[in-house]
């Protein structure tokens, strides 16, 4: 009875899927969250007799017979299409409208890529994360400056509380062939692989990259419908290989009853 | 009267046989570009039977028919109906339709294989891949190389790197069924010859989804659970009346 691990293995995709349904939609409010989606794939085949073998009389069998063994979770993969903009108002939260992520430094030195723009300013003046990894290229706010403004092409700028303007930097996005291929690393970061590529870097608006947008938020581009539609497709699928499981089991118990002992 | 138990034994374990197909097709319910294979049964071979006792004025023990031996596997069938498409928006993403022979060509360790499973990604040469890492195939062959920023991919299966035609999608036609056999990971091998085709549309962004329908699996396994219980009967009655001949042959 290869059925039952078949079952079994079909149940565990299922599981592995309804895992990736629901941290989607645990993050339906998170900043710059994107969309995850399980992929699976056949496992091999056990293959009892091969397709033009030929049989003991001496004719040419047309078909071959194999016996799957169930499938298996391959990748889950992220969908980097745009979530929705909110304005909040606050100088330091920033969207990108269109391709590409912010560059973040982490404390070991490397860098990560995010597209959630809920910056604040740490004890320095530096622009940070809300975990105060720093923005790269790192740009610092002199203390006396009375408010900040943030360009679509990533340029910086303080007012001093003298009226002036000085110009603080510019904001430079990273843009993969492949962003589907980076690794999350939890916090909304995430990290280049060969899959994903090496980043592209520019200047916002340039290169096909987005613009940047002061006082605006990316929200999650989880659609809870989808979602859910996604979740009863996989319950089915789940029941569909338990109901699996149980005829083996009463194919079992049937086999046990063969023999009725007096 | 023990022939009898050999038979319905025969059936049901080609029964039990036939769920792990079925089985395997419901653990496959979420595979993209997944094909379920429908597994028939048959009648296993017939013996001729003759008397038990001779006849003596012609000696010999006249002929009264065939016998069945049960039943066993007999062909297997890859269904190529389509899937559904499903939407998502991914770039590399890939579906074939309008061809349901038509299939993307993936260069493995062992040779090239088949698959209609279109969730393609990038390696470190930045080659089109399979999941697993396989490196798709061009119409010349050859593996794929995107380097670039927008990938448009045409329903001919042409690929525009930054408006640039750079390649197109291997898509060859697999035209006799029976001889498309599934490897798992999603791969089919072909023991034919492939044959060029342009008679199919790509579609960028969607995926094929399996073609296995719950509701046709689950009445498929209705059906042989209880055939394998009247199997199960038939032995024991089989079993019960051999056991009452016996008692009454006690000496």
């Amino acid at each position: 009875m290869r059925a039952l691990w078949t079952a079994a293995s079909g149940m565990i995709s299922q599981t592995t899927n309804v895992d990736v349904i629901t941290n989607n939609l645990a993050n339906v409010n998170t900043t710059g969250f994107k969309d995850a989606r399980a992929e699976f794939e056949d496992l091999m085949y056990q293959e009892v007799r091969p397709a033009g073998a030929t049989s003991a009389s001496g004719n040419m069998l047309p078909t071959g017979l194999e016996i799957g063994l169930g499938s298996r979770p391959v990748a889950t993969v992220r969908i980097f299409t745009e979530g929705p903009l909110q304005q909040t108002g606050n100088q330091l939260d920033l969207a990108i409208q269109g391709d590409g992520f912010f560059q973040v430094t982490l404390p070991d030195g490397s860098t990560a890529y995010t597209r959630a723009g809920n910056f604040s300013l740490d004890s320095a003046g530096e622009i940070v994360t809300p975990e105060g990894y720093l923005l790269q290229p790192t740009i610092v706010v002199p203390t006396n400056a009375v408010s900040i403004s943030v360009g679509k092409d990533g340029s910086v700028s303080a007012k001093m509380q003298d009226g002036t303007v000085q110009d603080l930097g510019t904001i430079q996005l990273a843009r993969f062939i492949n962003p589907s291929g980076l690794t999350s690393l939890g916090s909304n970061l995430y990290q280049s692989t060969p899959a994903s590529g090496d980043a592209i870097l520019g200047t916002p608006g340039t290169q096909g990259l987005g613009w940047v947008e002061q006082g605006m938020l990316e929200m999650s581009n989880v659609q809870v419908v989808e979602e859910m539609v996604n979740l009863i497709t996989a319950e089915r699928a789940y029941e569909s290989c338990a109901k699996g499981m149980t005829v083996c089991d009463q194919m079992l118990s049937d086999a046990n009853n063969v023999k009725q002992l007096p | 009267m023990v022939r009898g138990i050999e038979s319905a034994a025969r059936g049901m374990i080609a029964l039990s046989d036939k769920l792990d197909t079925v089985v395997n097709n419901l653990a496959n319910l979420s595979t993209p570009g997944f094909k379920r294979l429908i597994q028939d049964i048959s009648e296993s071979n017939n013996q001729p039977i003759n008397r038990l006792f001779l006849q003596t004025d012609k000696n010999e023990t006249p002929f009264m028919g065939y016998l069945g031996s049960g039943a066993k596997l007999s062909t297997q069938a890859l269904d190529l109906s389509s899937g559904g498409l499903e939407h998502t928006s991914g770039k590399l993403d890939v579906a074939i339709t309008l061809n349901n022979n038509a299939f993307f060509q993936v260069q493995t360790p062992n040779g090239i294989r088949y698959t209609r499973a279109g969730n393609f990604t990038l390696n470190n040469n930045d080659e089109l891949v399979t999941q697993d890492g396989y490196p798709v195939l061009s119409n010349a062959n050859a593996p794929i190389t995107i380097d670039g920023q927008n990938v448009v991919i045409s329903s001919d299966g042409s690929i525009q790197v930054d408006g640039q035609q750079t390649d197109t999608l291997g898509i060859v036609s697999l035209d006799n069924p029976s001889l498309i056999v599934p490897q798992g990971s999603n791969l089919f091998n072909y023991l034919g010859q492939v044959t060029n085709t342009s008679n199919f549309k790509v579609l960028q962004g969607y995926l094929e989804t399996s073609n296995v329908n719950t509701v046709r699996e689950m009445a498929d396994m209705i059906a042989l659970e209880r055939a394998y219980e009247s199997g199960q009967k038939a032995i024991v009655t089989e079993d019960n009346e051999t056991g009452q001949m016996l008692s009454q042959l006690r000496i």
